[in-house]
């Protein structure tokens, strides 16, 4: 069957009119109504956001407060902590020549006898030193090599040539041919009368390359210092010559350096050692 | 109304839905938003900055921690004073001056001989020598927390090597606050001399008070530098060796 619409498409018009309106009034509500939820719930999202804060700002002022005393509580000892610092430090450095001096024994060859040790401020060493033949003193230099912990530059003066005489070494026959090459300008050195000071290792050292035990065992320099002493005299029949050694580390030479810088008494700021009162006549006891 | 067409109404109802659209958003949500990323941001960044309960934890842990170190720094620096220091006190720069006199004059030199004395296998080769201590307490402003350094010079000792070891370690068991430094070795063993350069420290036990009011010299050229030299030196020796000196150096038999 077949249905035809005679009528004219102006009669419906009013009506479709009439919903279109209704239609695009609920839909400006929704519109309206979905902005207010979305607003609200922004809104109870801020308001949170809000709360936290709040909170968060507590805490991160109490945090502040207790930083704060805390930092005041550090800086109250920061004076305490130097002058703490200070006493451990020249402990530690009272220590430092005596270990240097202990070290240096470990790697002295028994046969060979100082006679002067001599450190400057800036690391350099000088040793005045006599060895009973050529082989001894090279012994002696190949150990000192070996110290490559404790030095960074070993090298010796005085090896003889021939004729001994002529080559700067002083060979000499019965009594100590001290080497009188001017040692540390920062350590004038005290007047020789002869003799050897002996450092020398109780045993004999093993060359590089055939070491077992370890030259750093123990102290066995210092133990046999006796030893190597009584033995000193009788070998006054070698050369002498001098070792100049550069310390590895020279800044473990550097006396600690007071917080404020300490000055002599009575003359603040004076230089260290300027004795600004000895003008007056220093106090010596004996 | 009848002259509007279905098409009127549909373009008419899409701009009113747009306009009320967009002012809705732009007047109020956009608002709304923008609030709120405020907020949160301000959070964030609060939160960052440390506003937590556990950063709070944290530090009140590190006030406390900060407390016991306090606690234990000054313990252990009152026991080093007490162990290694004079009893100076610089409240009052006079009384303070007074007792760096004592300290100078009448007791460092005997403690230095003393340990050396007790120190074995050593021999004591050099004399030592104090400087004079300072006559104006306003000298003594400048020792808040610096402290005061006497040279006392080269020192020549003797002994074996082993002695000398010890000796050189020993002043740092002494109760006053003892660098030694560049100590130089000569001779023969046990008879070695080893000579050293001896700086003591003090640091007073507290921190110097206001400067004192000194009426200036009659004679400004020189006048108060002869009396800082002299006054210390001649009657403080004096008590210490039992020798009238005058004011020349006091110069004691060798120890050994």
């Amino acid at each position: 069957m077949i249905k035809i619409n005679l009528l004219p498409p102006g009669i419906f018009e009013a009506r479709v009119i009439k919903r279109l309106i209704v239609l695009f009034s609920f839909i400006v509500v929704a519109i309206v109504a979905g902005c207010m939820y979305y607003t609200s719930t922004v809104n109870k999202a801020t308001a949170g956001y809000k709360a936290e804060t709040a909170i968060a700002t507590d805490w991160k002022n109490k945090a502040d407060a207790y930083k704060s005393q805390a930092d005041s509580k550090i800086a109250s000892i920061a004076p305490i902590d130097a002058k703490l610092q200070f006493v451990a430090q020249v402990d530690s450095f009272n220590n430092v020549y005596p270990k240097f001096y202990e070290n240096l024994a470990q790697y002295t060859y028994h046969k060979v006898t100082y006679s002067q040790i001599a450190v400057s401020t800036d690391g350099k060493v000088t040793i005045s030193a006599t060895a009973p033949s050529l082989s001894d003193a090279g012994r002696y230099l190949l150990n000192m090599y070996r110290a490559t912990d404790l030095f960074s530059n070993v090298s010796i003066s005085g090896v003889p040539g021939y004729p001994a005489n002529s080559s700067g070494g002083s060979l000499s026959g019965g009594g100590m041919a001290l080497n009188s090459t001017p040692l540390s300008s920062a350590t004038p050195a005290l007047s020789q009368s002869g003799g050897g000071l002996a450092l020398a290792g109780g045993q004999a050292p093993e060359l590089p390359g055939l070491s077992s035990s370890g030259i750093r065992g123990g102290l066995r320099g210092i133990g046999a210092v006796a030893s190597g002493i009584s033995r000193s005299q009788a070998k006054h029949t070698g050369f002498s010559f001098t070792v100049s050694c550069t310390i590895k580390d020279p800044s473990i030479l550097i006396p600690p350096s007071a917080p404020g810088g300490g000055s002599a008494s009575g003359t603040p700021g004076a230089a260290p050692g300027a004795g600004g009162l000895s003008s007056g006549g220093a106090i010596p006891l004996k | 109304m009848s002259k509007l067409r279905r098409i009127h109404i549909i373009i008419i109802g899409v701009v009113v839905c747009l306009l009320v659209g967009a002012g809705l958003y732009f007047l109020v949500v956009d608002k709304a938003v923008k609030a709120r990323d405020a907020a949160l941001v301000e959070r964030d960044g609060v939160l960052g900055a440390g506003g937590t309960e556990a950063n709070c934890n944290d530090k009140f842990k590190e006030l406390q921690d900060a407390n016991l170190k306090v606690l234990e720094a000054t313990a252990k620096y009152e026991k080093t004073m007490r162990a290694r220091m004079p009893n100076i006190s610089l409240d009052d720069t006079r009384t303070g001056m007074l007792a760096l006199w004592h300290e100078q004059s009448e007791v460092l030199g005997p403690l230095l001989l003393n340990h050396i004395r007790s120190s074995k296998g050593i021999h004591l080769l050099s004399s030592i020598q104090i400087p004079n201590p300072t006559a104006n307490p306003n000298d003594l402003q400048n020792f808040a927390d610096s402290p005061i350094r006497i040279d006392i010079g080269k020192v020549s000792v003797s002994g074996d090597f082993k002695s000398i070891m010890n000796h050189l370690r020993s002043w740092s068991k002494l109760n006053r606050l003892v660098l030694i430094d560049q100590p130089s070795l000569t001779g023969e063993s046990p008879n070695l001399v080893c000579e050293y350069t001896l700086s003591v420290f003090l640091y007073p036990m507290t921190p110097p008070g206001p400067p004192i009011d000194i009426a200036p010299p009659a004679n400004s050229s020189g006048g108060t530098g002869g009396m800082g030299g002299g006054m210390p030196s001649g009657g403080l020796a004096t008590v210490n060796t039992g020798q009238s000196t005058g004011g020349s150096p006091v110069t004691a038999q060798p120890l050994h």
